[in-house]
């Protein structure tokens, strides 16, 4: 097994509390932090690991840190996005329910590197014990003063706030989130500006992923170089592969960068179900185009996945086999955009719903010669003419589905059946 | 501000913009048409819609134009394959799950969405999935939602811009307005089940892209395109806004949209004015002249009633004299119909026995309005409003009574951080939009101006450059001395604590304005209350020379514009003294007559005189007396003494039915001339509706009539009585009716000179209930009502049907009363039966019943020589 970095621990009991997490050597890079190194520092340390988000975007951590004005009157905020809701990913959840202390300390040094004295973490509504887990464990470093005022008598103070959504995809988007956490619809705002100089309540405001920030006390730890020489030269470290489908042994994965699909899923996953044929693979969550058996041997990397096709985004790998309909996966995802759309822009609300019915419709044996190549002219004009990246995130669905399985929706429309199945799937 | 420009190309355009400028707004700036949904210039652009997408070189996607700064250098297409393709598909999505109903949408004619599918949209559709379909009423199948008395929701027609619940927020401050679902049943609604109902309610449907929203009052009535439109100036209040009148040959006057001036209303219209200022088709309006005979009325021709009332008025001349006649008009009346009423009075009648101000217990005197005149000079553009830093509101409830003004206060509190600070005795209400309320009892105006300007001059709070003489300073703040805090703390209910604390903010403001309500300086103290803020303004330099400034309210019309043209006493027309020499040989010269000589009386000094039996005729012109004049009983008894009544009158209300004669009046879209609003502006306002068979316009009526009685009155319209009146004007003369313009304009007043203002303040203390009637009675009007003008106006009556008597939460739980529970308000003088309505806008123990309801009259409860009218209230 490759070496873990946040999930070292992840399994041991009492891990989620602060006494186990010391124990395990927890809570040493904060007080490093705030006695060794100016926020500026820290922000090059992470920067020198190349260390990049980890919530789809990939964009480098440090750089981003590095965007806030130094010179701004107004407070700084930094949020946690623990809005967890890509279909297909599960890693947050587990990151801050087993270790939430991980977190914490990593936001507390994020938090330290961008002068902010406010934190909030949104966490996704449905996340009932995480939320508990984290409350306590957020009264559990005030206790020590790792929180508070005058964190360790460095004169540094940060409080941190949770925030528990209302259960909307759209709010996982940076400006929704902060829409929602001042109290408003999650819409997604129009960038720029970008939240570095208006984010929440107009101030700058730094965003980041879960597992970007448990990462960081390890690079103050043991180093940039270390973390450097994990992964690729590009896409450093470790990330969490959460693998889901039709696999043998799914679960949360924890394993450098650059790994291949097919080591992720034949020897961590232990194949596929049954041993049945893979069909196709969802790579980064459901809003990342769908990659066919002969891109297994990808590096899971940033670079590497969007070479062939796709994107890593957030690592949500889902496997699909020989059983699968296309049609059906593309009318399934496409009911979640739907559903999930805020409602704000006019392409992504009413493409999203044509979109469903055209393909409640193929799906259903009614479907017409044209629907396809409707179903593509819909997918142009909503992918880059919406206000968030809502709406570009629920074209791959359909337009990789089209692109590498056509057959299965001329199959539909000409024969009203299913290819997969023989039948309608749907009712 | 950043006032650095930016150069850009815009189609092969050179354009140059203010730096923040938006791409649509710099595209616009040149008359590039860009098309959109969302966009509106007075509100934060969202990029809802994605119909304004552009193409700008070096990036990879459209942009949409209405979020996007500008920048140096940038090359921007509007026109490009690319754009007119994705015009056209958004159009397409727009439209998918849009009814097109269009044959039986009201908005049809005016839709946003029509006339942009015909521009840029594709010619047919390719979706052919079941719409999305908002059923209100399953059983009917009805789709459309009442949110609230005036306005309808179609949800299906409903294109998602948000305009409306935009609108209702960022500019007027409230959220009865939301968006609601998520997806493709995202929709509007009023949250909680509660009624959309606020005083700008419809903004929304005007500004509603498409049918969506409509108003009641348009609803199903006819095609916006069998309508005639007119340009026109909204009476109901002082601001003074335009209006776009759209009347019908058949149906008359039918309803009003806004007309954008951005010096006064930036395209936005309160309720009152767009709805309730339909009242010209209404069936009890008086279509012909009528005598009485008995106890009714014989409908006359019209020379028979002039002819009778020359016959009248020359008998009383002869018998008792010129001065046992009197004239009252209204101060809704044109600039043209103030003046020529002037005129007849004066010159035909001959007499100076002439006011306008029908609804106060006291009046200004000549002395008084010579200080009101000069303190006008301290006045502001109401566009300027929102760039103060601190805005000091004293003696009105202004959202009710000008509501748009409030709208540039929001405007400032929302975009420049702008600090408003509110004396009044009820709480003003801004919404979202934050105010400072500092509450006095009821007839305290005084008492807490004095002890801001005792705060002021003990903290050294003023400046010693300021504009004073050493002794004459030392003597007015040694008079200050006389009162002391704890009767002022007594008087107006505010601590010394409190006064300081407004005080202070007032002298350390950058740039303070003061704002002063018509309840002010037309109450028991106004004079008093009028040099007392002058002291104010000027001790804290806000005198408007360089900064501050001070805004008196006029609250109707054109009550400026009757002050100005002659309608008291003592100013002749263009504010001519009455003694003044020069002026008044200059009016003779051109009347071609002889003024009287003899002092006039104002309408409470005329209301003694035919009490005592001095005045016998009286000519009311557009004045609702009996409705309007606080003692109800009196004024009863006075009108009923008269051995003449002329009403000149739009309906035939509670004071015509007591006339001798009634002539019918014309209303504002009947006629055409100028108004001046409350800031000076003079505005032209036009023809609209043709009035009905049988109605001469009033100018025509009072010109006749001064033939009648020998003057020679000869004018062929309008805008020749105005030609007449400038001439008169030091100020306003070279005014050229054909070039007011679409902004109007402000009659420039002599330079700001300030004298040392300051003056001697005389302190009146406060009078207080006894236990028999403890609660004081205000009364003013509701944001819905016009006194009772609007009561012939179906909409404002089903906003507002009946009158509340308001009373704090604090009152209503002493005295076990809730909302909507009827009791008895009695007076001394009578007693009323109404409904409670419990509002945070009353502070305990003060109540208000509006003056509007003919059927509830709360005069009927007000003595005129108390200066402060108190009640008991009982539930009934």
């Amino acid at each position: 097994m490759p070496e873990k970095i946040l999930f070292k621990y992840i399994d041991e009991p009492g891990q989620d509390t602060i006494k186990v997490y010391m124990k395990n050597g927890g809570y040493t890079a904060l007080p490093k932090v705030l006695k060794e190194y100016t926020p500026d520092q820290v922000t090059d340390i992470v920067k020198e690991s190349g260390l990049r988000g980890r919530g789809g975007a990939g964009f480098p951590a440090g750089v981003k840190w590095s965007f806030v004005p130094k010179d701004s009157p107004k407070p700084k905020y930094l949020l946690i996005n623990a809005d967890e809701s890509e279909p297909g990913t599960f890693k947050d959840r587990q990151l801050l329910e087993r270790d939430p202390h991980q977190l914490i300390e990593g936001s507390i040094i994020a938090a330290y590197a961008v002068q902010a004295h406010t934190g909030f973490i949104y966490i996704r509504g449905e996340f009932g014990y995480g939320a508990k887990q984290l409350l306590r464990a957020l009264s559990e470093a005030e206790e020590k003063n790792f929180l508070g005022k005058n964190i360790l008598g460095s004169g540094y103070d940060l409080t941190i706030h949770l925030h528990r959504g209302g259960g909307a995809y759209i709010c996982g988007e940076e400006t929704a989130l902060m829409e929602s956490i001042e109290g408003r619809r999650g819409l997604s705002r129009v960038r720029p500006p970008y939240p570095a100089i208006v984010g929440l309540y107009g101030c700058p405001t730094v965003i980041n992923n879960v597992e970007t920030l448990s990462n960081v006390p390890h690079i103050i730890n043991k180093g940039a170089e270390w973390f450097a020489s994990m992964g690729t030269r590009k896409s450093t470290g470790t990330k969490i592969f959460s693998l889901s489908g039709q696999v043998k042994r799914p679960g949360n994965y924890e394993l450098p960068m650059g790994i291949s699909l097919r080591e992720l899923i034949y020897e961590y996953g232990g194949g596929i179900f049954e041993d049945r044929e893979l069909k196709a693979v969802i790579p980064g969550g459901s809003s990342t185009p769908i990659l066919t058996p002969d891109k297994l041997d990808v590096k899971l990397d940033f670079e590497s996945v969007v070479e062939a096709g796709s994107m890593l985004g957030s690592a949500g790998v889902i496997v699909m086999d020989e059983t699968t309909c296309m049609v059906n996966v593309a009318w399934r995802l496409t009911r979640f955009y739907q559903h999930e759309s805020c409602g704000k822009c006019t392409p992504c609300r009413e493409g999203t719903y044509w979109m469903l019915k055209i393909l409640e419709r193929i799906e259903n044996g009614k479907g017409e010669s044209g629907d396809v190549e409707l179903l593509l002219d819909i997918c142009n004009y909503i992918e880059g003419y919406t206000v968030c990246p809502l709406g570009d995130a629920a074209v791959p669905a359909v337009r990789s589905t089209i692109e590498h399985f056509q057959e299965e929706y001329d199959y539909h429309i000409r024969n009203k059946t299913c290819m997969v199945k023989g039948k309608p799937v749907f009712k | 501000m950043d006032n650095s420009k930016v150069k850009l190309t815009i189609d092969d355009r050179e354009v140059e913009v203010p730096k923040d400028s938006t791409i649509l707004e710099a595209a616009l700036s040149v008359g590039i048409d860009i098309p959109y949904f969302c966009w509106h210039p007075n509100l934060e652009s969202v990029g809802a819609c994605r119909m304004c997408l552009v193409e700008v070189e070096k990036m990879p996607k459209l942009v949409a134009s209405c979020v996007n700064p500008v920048a140096e250098g940038m090359v921007v297409h509007t026109n490009t394959e690319k754009v007119i393709k994705a015009r056209e598909k958004v159009l397409e999505f727009v439209l998918t799950n849009h009814p097109l109903d269009c044959p039986t949408c009201d908005k049809g004619g005016e839709c946003d969405l029509q006339d942009l599918t015909y521009d840029h949209g594709p010619m047919m559709t390719r979706y052919r999935e079941d719409k999305v379909r908002w059923i209100v009423d399953t059983h009917y199948r009805f789709d459309d939602l009442q949110l609230g008395p005036l306005i309808y929701r179609n949800q299906n027609r409903c294109i998602t811009c948000f305009r409306c619940v935009r609108i209702t927020r960022e500019i007027f401050g409230y959220s009865d307005l939301g968006v609601f679902g998520r997806g493709s049943k995202t929709h509007i609604s009023a949250p909680g089940g509660e009624k959309f109902l606020n005083e700008f309610s419809g903004n929304t449907v005007e500004y509603c892209p498409v049918g969506a929203l409509t108003a009641r009052n348009f609803r199903y009535k006819i095609r916006p395109w069998l309508c005639e439109q007119t340009p026109t100036v909204c009476p109901m209040c002082g601001d003074g806004c335009n209006m776009t009148a759209w009347s019908h040959q058949r149906k008359g006057h039918i309803r009003n949209t806004s007309r954008r001036n951005d010096s006064i209303d930036e395209g936005m219209l309160c309720d009152r004015g767009r709805f309730g200022s339909v009242f010209s088709n209404h069936p009890d309006r008086i279509k012909s002249p009528m005598i009485k005979e008995g106890d009714t009325f014989r409908e006359v021709q019209w020379e028979e009633a002039l002819g009778f009332i020359a016959e009248g008025i020359k008998k009383i001349k002869s018998e008792s004299g010129p001065e046992a006649l009197g004239g009252i008009a209204s101060d809704l009346v044109s600039n043209e119909e103030a003046y020529l009423f002037s005129r007849l009075m004066r010159q035909g009648v001959g007499t100076n026995n002439l006011d306008f101000r029908g609804d106060r217990k006291s009046l200004l005197g000549a002395g008084a309005l010579k200080i009101l005149f000069e303190m006008q000079k301290m006045s502001v553009p109401l566009e300027k409003v929102a760039s103060f830093d601190t805005v000091f509101v004293i003696g009105t409830d202004i959202a009710s009574t000008h509501p748009i003004y409030t709208m540039w206060l929001k405007r400032g509190i929302r975009k420049a951080g702008l600090r408003v600070l509110a004396a009044n005795s009820r709480k003003l209400d801004f919404g979202i939009y934050s105010v400072q309320n500092f509450t006095y009892r009821p007839g305290g105006e005084l008492a807490l101006l004095l002890g801001l300007l005792k705060v002021i001059v003990k903290e050294k709070l003023y400046s010693d450059a300021g504009p004073f003489r050493g002794g004459q300073f030392s003597r007015w703040a040694n008079s200050l001395q006389k009162t002391n805090y704890d009767t002022i703390a007594a008087s107006c209910g505010l601590s010394e604590e409190r006064i300081s604390i407004l005080a202070r903010a007032l002298a350390e403001s950058e740039n303070c304005l003061f704002v002063v309500g018509q309840d002010l300086w037309e109450g028991p103290l106004g004079s008093s209350c009028l040099l007392a803020i002058n002291d104010l303004a000027v001790l804290t330099e806000n005198n408007g020379n360089p900064r501050g400034g001070v805004n008196l309210l006029f609250d109707s019309g054109n009550y400026l514009g009757a002050l100005n043209w002659g309608l008291t006493p003592d100013y002749l027309p263009a504010r001519r003294h009455r003694e003044d020499k020069v002026g008044r040989e200059k009016i003779e010269s051109l009347w071609n007559c002889r003024l009287p000589e003899a002092e006039g009386f104002d309408t409470i000094k005329m209301l003694e005189q035919i009490r005592k039996g001095n005045i016998k005729g009286l000519y009311l012109y557009q004045s609702d007396l009996l409705c309007d004049f606080p003692d109800w009983e009196y004024i009863h008894d006075c009108l009923s003494k008269l051995d003449l009544l002329i009403v000149h009158e739009l309906f035939l209300t509670e004071t015509a039915k007591m006339a001798t004669v009634i002539l019918p009046a014309t209303s504002f879209v009947e006629t055409e001339g100028t108004f001046t609003n409350t800031e000076g502006r003079i505005q032209r306002f036009q023809r609209g509706a043709a009035p009905s068979k049988g109605v001469r316009e009033s100018w025509q009526t009072l010109s006749r009539l001064a033939q009648k009685l020998g003057a020679e009155f000869v004018y062929e319209n309008p805008p020749e009585i105005f030609r007449e009146m400038v001439t008169l004007s030091s100020d306003a003369a070279g005014l050229d009716y054909d070039k007011l313009g679409a902004r109007g304009r402000i009659v420039a007043l002599a330079e700001r000179v300030f004298e040392p203002a300051l003056y001697e303040v005389e302190f009146d203390s406060y009078t207080s209930g006894d236990s028999d009637y403890p609660y004081p009675l205000l009364t003013g009007d509701l944001v819905y009502h016009l006194r009772h003008l609007t009561n012939y106006n179906e909409d404002m009556m089903l906003v507002a049907p009946e009158a509340h008597l308001e009373i704090s939460p604090e009152d209503a739980k002493s005295l076990e009363l809730k909302e909507d529970d009827t009791v008895r308000v009695e007076s001394a003088r009578g007693a009323l039966e109404v409904k409670v309505a419990i509002s945070k806008k009353s502070p305990p123990g003060v109540v208000f019943l509006p003056r509007n309801y003919s059927d509830k009259n709360v005069n009927k409860l007000r003595d005129r020589e108390k200066t402060l009218d108190y009640v008991r209230i009982a539930k009934a």
